[in-house]
């Protein structure tokens, strides 16, 4: 890639922030009133910080998000902008995160680029962003420690203890990621192996860094839970009854709701519509609308697989990086005896976000009009996000807009 | 020393700190009275201020008292101080002693709660509720077998028949059951 390349990149990515930070912080803090499980985040942040353990059923979770989510509320107050400037904030951080990724992955190639694009304009991420979903805070966690690691193995940099931090920050913060460290570990073992670098004392520097340092962020992040009087056979039993509490799930007071986000087979399959509406009158009303962005998703299944094969072709494990993430999280959720919600698609995207713009450059690139192209794809992406933006951030807009879009809903509720 | 082996270094320092802090560090925030005490009290407030007052923390609670009712708002068949004593760090673990004569209704009545968000646990010798990060185990008082560790115990000697209350005091009086703070229910 050509410097001028790289610039023209880099200012294009400058540009997709930009509209990015406006879908997200847009109106964000207008609501003052708890949307979806904000109360529960809120509560248990509040509780995990105060006592160390939660408000409510949650305890199962790890503890960090909720200190995230506490120190916000400590430094802006507890009011929306507590709550939900830090998921901001990381959603806005994953976006340019993506696209180093990618960078080290694909050097020479658009791919970054248009992954980038495809995260920053996903109308359910962006959604998810505006709340406090906790998948927000892990999704980056995880990308910084995998960026660190491609670092390390891709470009010969000391990033590894860095990424040790990160993924220690990721098993700190929910589990969605227990397949994907190990598997991207091995990743990088392999590469340095391919490369001629691996000897004894490679493998004691992934002892060190990417199992005890993630394993002692991991305790000490319990630090307030075990000065309840625990130990750490107590932290055992509470883990697996954690999982066995999990599996016992049988109902939710919002569980019509949850269910209407579509089952994890249905996320990338057709199209979701569900949300909730507060009427003004009989012509206008507010609404935050989900979607599972099918117009874009319905391609990802086909881009994994496509992508694999020619990683496996061209023997190039980097290209099958993000297939292998995509199902090692992806697994999980079938693999997990316990619902699945949408907004656990969350941790998927950046992963099918990346092999689907692998696929479209890898396909274009041989084509001479393919600028043309990526442009018509990024500005027909933002197109449809700028649709669909005011009803997935309750501004208020004219039912006559959005009429064909209302009779997709699977379900609405008020709010 | 070679940046790498002060950056192992410091990896191994913090892995010692973290087993530090899982194994020893909870155990020592535990406090006891240094004093046993037998305290009557006739509410629940009461009791919340006589533990507070006496700054007990990461106890294990012994009730034996009526057998719990649902609350009307809550999700969780509990009694109110108990699940603020669980969530101060007061209590880590509880148990909840039944007399054998209820303790078929009251299963029931607790297997039935549709509120409860997550079912109890069964075992061979009652039930254990999962609730903020800890176990309340509920068993009949045949069943019971007193802890090694010191507990707070809260005793409601009307809610028992003659026998039981025979065999609780003998509990506490042998310290089969030892308790450094007895809050008697008036």
């Amino acid at each position: 890639m050509t410097t001028d390349h790289s610039k023209h990149h880099w200012k294009l990515l400058l540009i997709i922030c930009i509209f990015a930070s406006f879908f997200r912080l847009w109106g964000a803090f207008d609501l003052h009133e708890f949307i979806e499980d904000e109360e529960l985040h809120v509560t248990d942040a509040i509780a995990i910080a105060n006592y160390g353990t939660t408000a409510n059923w949650g305890w199962h979770h790890p503890q960090l998000s909720g200190f995230i989510m506490y120190g916000t509320i400590k430094l802006f107050g507890n009011n929306p902008v507590g709550w939900r400037s830090s998921n901001i904030m990381f959603s806005l951080a994953s976006i340019p995160l993506l696209f180093l990724i990618g960078r080290a992955l694909y050097p020479k190639n658009a791919a970054p680029l248009l992954a980038a694009a495809l995260l920053a304009f996903d109308p359910h991420n962006i959604y998810i962003s505006r709340t406090t979903f906790i998948e927000i805070p892990v999704t980056f966690f995880f990308l910084l420690y995998l960026y660190l690691l491609l670092e390390y193995c891709e470009n010969n940099r000391n990033t590894l203890p860095f990424a040790g931090i990160a993924a220690g920050l990721t098993i700190a913060t929910k589990a969605y990621f227990a397949f994907a460290i190990p598997l991207a570990a091995i990743y990088a073992l392999f590469r340095r192996y391919q490369r001629g670098q691996l000897n004894i004392t490679t493998v004691l520097d992934f002892i060190s860094t990417l199992l005890l340092l993630p394993v002692s962020i991991y305790l000490l992040s319990y630090i307030l839970w075990f000065g309840r009087g625990h130990n750490l056979i107590d932290f055992f039993i509470m883990k697996s009854d954690g999982i066995w509490a999990l599996k016992q799930l049988k109902h939710y007071i919002n569980q019509l709701f949850l269910e209407a986000g579509g089952k994890p087979w249905e996320w990338f399959i057709k199209p979701l519509f569900w949300g909730q509406q507060r009427l003004i009158n009989s012509e206008t009303g507010r609404f935050l609308i989900q979607s599972n962005n099918i117009p874009v998703r319905i391609f990802v299944f086909p881009a994994l697989l496509g992508v694999a094969l020619y990683g496996i072709k061209k023997r190039l494990p980097q290209e099958l990086l993000p297939p292998l993430l995509f199902a090692a999280c992806y697994l999980l959720f079938i693999a997990a005896k316990r619902p699945m919600f949408s907004y656990s698609s969350t941790v998927l995207l950046p992963f099918a976000y990346l092999a689907l713009a692998r696929g479209i450059s890898t396909v274009l690139e041989k084509t001479s009009y393919h600028l043309c192209i990526y442009a018509g794809i990024l500005i027909a992406n933002l197109a449809w996000t700028a649709y669909l933006f005011p009803v997935l951030s309750a501004q208020p807009v004219s039912l006559s807009w959005y009429r064909s879009l209302f009779l997709q809903l699977r379900f609405l509720a008020d709010f | 020393m070679t940046n790498r082996a002060i950056t192992h270094a410091i990896i191994l320092t913090l892995f010692v700190i973290a087993l530090i802090v899982a194994f020893a560090y909870g155990p020592r925030q535990i406090k006891h009275l240094s004093i046993r005490q037998s305290v009557s009290v006739a509410t629940a407030g009461e009791l919340d201020q006589l533990w507070h007052a006496n700054g007990v923390h990461g106890r294990i609670a012994v009730l034996f008292t009526r057998h719990m009712k649902p609350q009307q708002d809550s999700r969780f068949p509990e009694i109110d101080y108990l699940d603020k004593a669980l969530q101060e760090g007061i209590v880590r673990k509880a148990y909840i002693i039944i007399p054998d004569s209820v303790w078929v209704t009251s299963m029931v009545e607790i297997l039935q709660d549709e509120s409860v968000i997550i079912v109890p646990m069964k075992t061979d010798s009652g039930a254990i509720l999962l609730h903020r990060g800890g176990r309340i185990h509920i068993l009949p008082l045949s069943q019971y077998i007193p802890n090694a560790e010191m507990s707070l115990v809260v005793y409601e000697p009307t809610f028992w028949s003659e026998q039981e209350r025979f065999r609780i005091e003998g509990m506490l009086a042998t310290q089969q059951l030892d308790a450094d703070l007895v809050a008697l229910v008036r």
